[in-house]
Formats: structure tokens, sequence, C-alpha cells
């Protein structure tokens, strides 16, 4: 994602109209990450910039969320790396994170566990929206859980897209590094590119929000 | 905490310890600590030096703490000497004596008095100062910035919400006057902070050279010398400081 596209801290907060406090405080609770502060000098001595998309998108999230989350909280929620929510099954079902026919499924797939990982629900929720999207079948949700947990790992927590792809009805997936563009034959059709710390924020959210859809 | 197994420690004269977890810590002479200290209370009335990061739930330091990695702590006071070499957490901190950080501090609240350096950058959720030397070399980033000047003040940079920084009364110091003026230079007590940018958004300022001033409601009172002012709502200067530009953003 190579977007030079910055934007100064004064357009910043004339944009979104939060204040310089919030701003700092942000900062501080890790709402920000650091290394979105770029200085340049500029006419006027040193001046802060922004990756603009970036910086929006997280803005506005926080803004959305701050009432109701505390910002500790959304600090947890925001940062990269599976949080250590650990749910047991009764839990998953009861707060509708996920269908019960993925779930199903993964249970068929890897057998019963006691308590489900952040990652474990991870894979479940990413095969989930692909389903219910109607995007793939049963059989392909299995190759795809099997796929997400035998390679999942080896990312370190860096982030990764899924991509599923068709051809001639036989279908495959696989996991690359975010960004890294690909090329198929022509009969090949992709059907769907996940990227997976999108599904994890998506995810966190509605760990930390009861698992109610929140619209 | 399991507090079973930590056992309380006393240094009296000269002595060096392997380190480890303990319950009370307290030095008395001179104590060494070869690896890191996790203990529930810290007292270092003579020189404690601990060679590696230490964690305690409170400590107090009377004498000397040098602390060769970094410190965690939900409630320190330092009324003598205090150096940490790496990054450092407290929830709540004292000083009162001379404290060096040479990492990045990051606290609920900083009470800082007498000699306070820092070499990363400063957060926490209040911040006030009555040092005579404040010496802050990254940013310094509190929702709550209190600063009263006595000598001579260096910041990079401060961002916060309320930001006030004023001459602090000389009444200290006529109660030390013996110590004024065996130690001090006599404009000590006429002291000024320097920085290069102020971020906030009730800004209120004394004694302060800054190369840019930005913030929603913005005072300039005596004794600045400030290049840029950039305001949101209202801008106020005192005739006896110099502002070369003020400018007002509209949002």
């Amino acid at each position: 994602m190579d977007n030079n596209d910055l934007i100064s801290k004064k357009e910043l907060l004339e944009i979104t109209g939060i204040s310089y406090g919030q701003l700092y405080r942000w900062k501080r609770k890790n709402l920000i990450p650091e290394e979105w502060f770029i200085r340049k000098s500029t006419f006027t001595g040193q001046e802060t910039f922004f990756p603009k998309a970036k910086i929006l998108e997280r803005v506005n999230k926080i803004l959305s969320m701050k009432d109701d989350l505390s910002l500790d909280d959304l600090a947890n929620m925001l940062s990269p790396n599976p949080s250590e929510i650990v749910l047991s099954l009764d839990e998953i079902k009861k707060r509708n994170i996920v269908s019960l026919i993925s779930l199903e499924l993964y249970i068929k797939t890897f057998g019963e566990e006691k308590e489900f990982s952040f990652n474990s629900i991870l894979y479940i929720y990413i095969v989930d929206e692909m389903i219910i999207a109607g995007d793939i079948n049963l059989e392909e949700g299995k190759i795809i859980l099997e796929t997400l947990k035998e390679n999942y790992n080896k990312f370190n927590g860096k982030n990764c897209d899924l991509l599923f792809v068709r051809k001639f009805g036989v279908s495959t997936c696989f996991l690359v590094s975010s960004g890294s563009e690909v090329y198929f034959e022509s009969g090949a059709k992709i059907i769907k590119r996940l990227n997976v710390a999108g599904i994890i924020e998506e995810l966190k959210i509605k760990l930390v929000n009861g698992g109610e859809p929140n619209e | 905490m399991d507090l079973e197994k930590r056992q309380d420690i006393k240094i009296v004269g000269d002595n060096t310890s392997a380190g480890g977890l303990f319950n009370n810590v307290s030095v008395v002479g001179n104590g060494i600590f070869n690896s890191p200290v996790d203990c529930v209370y810290i007292k270092a009335v003579g020189d404690c030096t601990i060679n590696g990061d230490l964690k305690s739930v409170t400590g107090v330091v009377a004498g000397s703490i040098n602390v060769k990695g970094s410190l965690y702590a939900d409630m320190f006071k330092a009324s003598g000497n205090m150096t940490v070499d790496d990054n450092t957490s407290i929830k709540n901190l004292i000083t009162h004596g001379n404290t060096t950080i040479n990492g990045n501090i990051s606290s609920e609240k900083i009470d800082a008095n007498g000699y306070f350096t820092v070499e990363g950058n400063c957060n926490s959720d209040v911040f006030k100062s009555n040092s005579i030397v404040l010496k802050l070399n990254g940013l310094l980033n509190a929702d709550d910035i209190d600063i009263y000047i006595y000598g001579n003040n260096f910041v990079k940079e401060i961002g916060g919400e309320k930001i006030m920084i004023r001459r602090g009364s000389e009444s200290i110091f006529k109660r030390l006057k013996l110590i004024k003026s065996m130690l001090l230079s006599h404009d000590m007590c006429k002291g000024n902070l320097t920085t290069d940018v102020i971020e906030g958004d009730e800004i209120y300022l004394e004694y302060t050279t800054a190369k840019a001033v930005r913030g929603k409601n913005v005072t300039i009172g005596q004794g600045c010398n400030i290049e840029l002012v950039e305001y949101v709502d209202n801008f106020n200067q005192h005739n006896d400081s110099v502002v070369r530009e003020s400018k007002k953003i509209i949002l």
C-alpha cells in the first residue's frame, strides 16, 4: 500500500473537527500508531503529516465508537495483534458471532475444542462470511479452514490476504502477504480477496460489542 | 502475585544480591542486584544499583537508585537520585531530587520537582512540574500540563489539552535563602522555558520561548518570545511579550 497521499496535522483537525487535545490523547493511548506521525520540514519549520486514507479512517472509527468504549478498550481493539480472547463453544453460539453451519463445519474438520482461541474464531469467521455471501460451498469452506489453520501463523501477525480462486468449477485458496500483486491465467477467476487485518478489526469490534451485529 | 514465595531482603552494609523475586527490598548501605528485581516494595536509603529491570508496586528512594534496565511501578517517590536507563512506566511518580530517565516514560500522574530529565518521550495524563531544571528531550504529551518555572526549562515539544506554563512564585526561594545564596545563581528564580512547538486546546504561557504555538484559545502572558501563533477561537497577548506572527485558523 504505497499511497504517498499525506495530510498535515492542521488539515486533519480541520476535516475531522477533533482538537489537539484529543489527537495527543489518542496518540498517548496508542490509538494512533507512532509510525503514522511523519515529520517533514516545511517553510514554517517542522510539521507533522499523516497517511491520509489511514488516519481519516482511524479517526472516524474512534469517533464513532468512543462513546461506547473506553479509550483503553479501543486501543486494545485497534492493535493489530490478535487479542487474548478465548471463548467456549456455548459462548460463541450464544453471542451469535458466527453462524451454526460454519461452527459445525469447523468442529467436523478439526474435532470439538473446549475453548476457541481468537485465531480459531477468526478462521471460522472468515469462512462464515464467505459462506453467507454465497461465494463458497461447505466443502470449499473446509479447504479454507485447513489452509488458514496450517498457514496463517506463519505470517506471524503480519498483514495478509486470503485469495479464493476458481477455474472450471475447480477451486483453490491461498494466503499472500498483503498488498502484493498476483496475476492468473484468463480462465481462472478470483472469487474473493479478503484482507485478514480488516477482518480481525471487524471481529474484535464484534467480540467487544457483545456479538450483536452492529449496524 | 504469589506472595508466599517472596522473601524480604535487607542490605545494610556493602552487599551484592543475585536479584529475583522479593517481598520488601530495603537498601540502607550499598546494594547491587545482578539481575532483574521484582518486588512488592522497595526502599533505597543508601546506594542501590540494579543491573536489570525493576518491577515494584511501590518504591521510595531517599538515597540513590540506579536501574540499568526498565522500571515498572504503580507508585514511586524519589527524593534522592534516580536514574533509569530504559523505558519507565510509573502510574504515579513524585520526584523531589534528581531524576534522569534515559528512555521514555509513561504515567498517569507525574509530579516533578528538583531536577527532572527525560531523554525520550514523556506521556502522562497529568503532568505537574515545579522543577528547578526540567529537561525533556522528546515530546511531553499530557492532558493536563501545569508547569511552574523556577529555572531553565527545556522541552522539545509539548502537546495536550490544557497547557499552563507560569513563573513560579519566589516564596520557595525566600524560604531557602541560604541555599540560594550558596548554590543558585541569581537568575535561577527568573527562569524560562524553551521549546519548539506547543499544541493544545487551552494554552496559557509565561516566560516561554517557542517557534510555534497552536491552539484553540491561546493566551500569551509576560515575557514570551513566540515566532508563530495559530489559534482557532481566541488569542490574547501581554504587552511585554513578542509574537512575531499570529494567524487565526478558520475551521
